[in-house]
């Protein structure tokens, strides 16, 4: 039996992504984050994604260099941090954010990007209803 | 089929209408998420999409079973012309899913466990169109798809609850949860006609894609048999 190239190919695509998956389920996913808590325990040398939320009033932006500041907290553990990235009008006192960057002391975290992870829940403005103010805004139309 | 004939046709205007109707009140008459802003409003074609996916492989999983159990080539023609249906809504809940994540995370992609799994499950639906498409003998090419179509689904729960499982960047489900949906009555309304409507677009594609299948065996039978 003969199998022509595109079979193989086809097979080949199937069984590397079944093989994938299961390395996915079997690792549990590896460790997609971690947070502070863990990454104080635990240091990693090299990239690494740390969630966490954004403390209330420590945002803030060097409009000479760029660079945002904030600290990021999971109840137990405080990491500050730091970045070149603009992250999205969801940023905000108290939201979760994905870091992914690296340690470079410690408590001090260097971040290539921050993701905003939003929630499940989907509510439209109440009458009279203001949201938090968009930290964003301040930074980019503040001067 | 003339022309005139192809513009008679109830199902196909039926699902276009739904689907206009549904993207109108979901781009213009309910309110957007009060964080999130007009963004979230993707949601109303992202979310179908995903679930018409899942639906999708879930046909192709029943009637792979059936065509092994009882050697029925409609089932086989259902289940080759289901996965192909799903692997293009899967594509849209990828691309409709990218813009909504780069409006709200702040990046087209990440390898969280949501998409790495979506990822995944669109590299197995494609692999499982190139094998029917490589394979020559009929009765082969049914039962490798059949193989395929079994094992491959047992992705789409793991896709489905990867969300609940493991951390991400994804949000858990906003519906299929234990409690009360966390989206707000009116939205959810909008959200449901949604996935009603793309339904509607779903069973008329496929109905579309059987009709070429069976035409596909028949012209084979015709080239095999002696004249």
């Amino acid at each position: 039996m003969r199998l022509r190239p595109a079979t193989i190919i086809g097979l080949g695509l199937v069984l590397a992504a079944l093989v994938a998956l299961g390395g996915l389920v079997a690792t549990n996913a590896v460790v997609y984050y971690v947070t502070p808590t863990e990454l104080a325990a635990k240091p990693v040398d090299g990239p690494v994604r740390l969630y966490g939320i954004v403390v209330g009033g420590s945002v803030s932006y060097d409009r000479a260099s760029g660079v945002l500041s904030f600290r990021l907290s999971d109840g137990q553990t405080t990491e500050a941090v730091t970045s070149r990235f603009l992250p999205t009008a969801l940023f905000r006192d108290g939201v979760g954010v994905v870091l992914v960057g690296r340690s470079t002391a410690p408590g001090a975290f260097s971040a290539d990007e921050v993701l905003i992870k939003h929630s499940a829940v989907y509510q439209p403005l109440k009458p009279g209803e203001t949201i938090p103010p968009d930290i964003l805004q301040q930074i980019r139309g503040g001067g | 089929m003339t022309m005139r004939q192809r513009l008679i046709d109830p199902p196909a205007w039926t699902a276009l209408i739904a689907v206009v109707a549904v993207v109108v009140v979901g781009l213009f008459v309910v309110p957007a998420d009060r964080l999130q802003g007009q963004v979230q409003r993707i949601m109303y074609v992202h979310v179908p999409s995903a679930w018409i996916a899942y639906l999708a492989f879930f046909i192709t999983f029943a009637a792979s079973v059936r065509y092994l159990w009882r050697r029925d080539l409609a089932a086989d023609r259902l289940a080759a012309s289901s996965a192909e249906v799903g692997l293009v809504f899967t594509a849209v809940a990828i691309v409709t899913g990218s813009i909504w994540g780069k409006a709200t995370w702040g990046v087209w992609w990440d390898w969280d466990p949501r998409l790495t799994t979506t990822a995944l499950l669109l590299v197995i639906y494609a692999g499982y169109i190139l094998i029917r498409g490589s394979i020559v003998d009929r009765d082969r090419r049914a039962r490798a798809g059949a193989v395929i179509g079994i094992v491959g689904f047992a992705n789409v729960p793991i896709v489905h609850f990867s969300v609940t499982w493991w951390r991400s960047l994804h949000q858990p489900p906003t519906i299929v949860r234990p409690g009360d949906p966390t989206i707000d009555h009116m939205l959810l309304g909008e959200l449901l006609a949604s996935v009603l409507a793309f339904s509607l677009l779903f069973l008329y594609l496929l109905n579309r894609r059987l009709e070429l299948e069976r035409a596909r065996d028949e012209a084979e039978q015709a080239l095999l048999m002696p004249s």
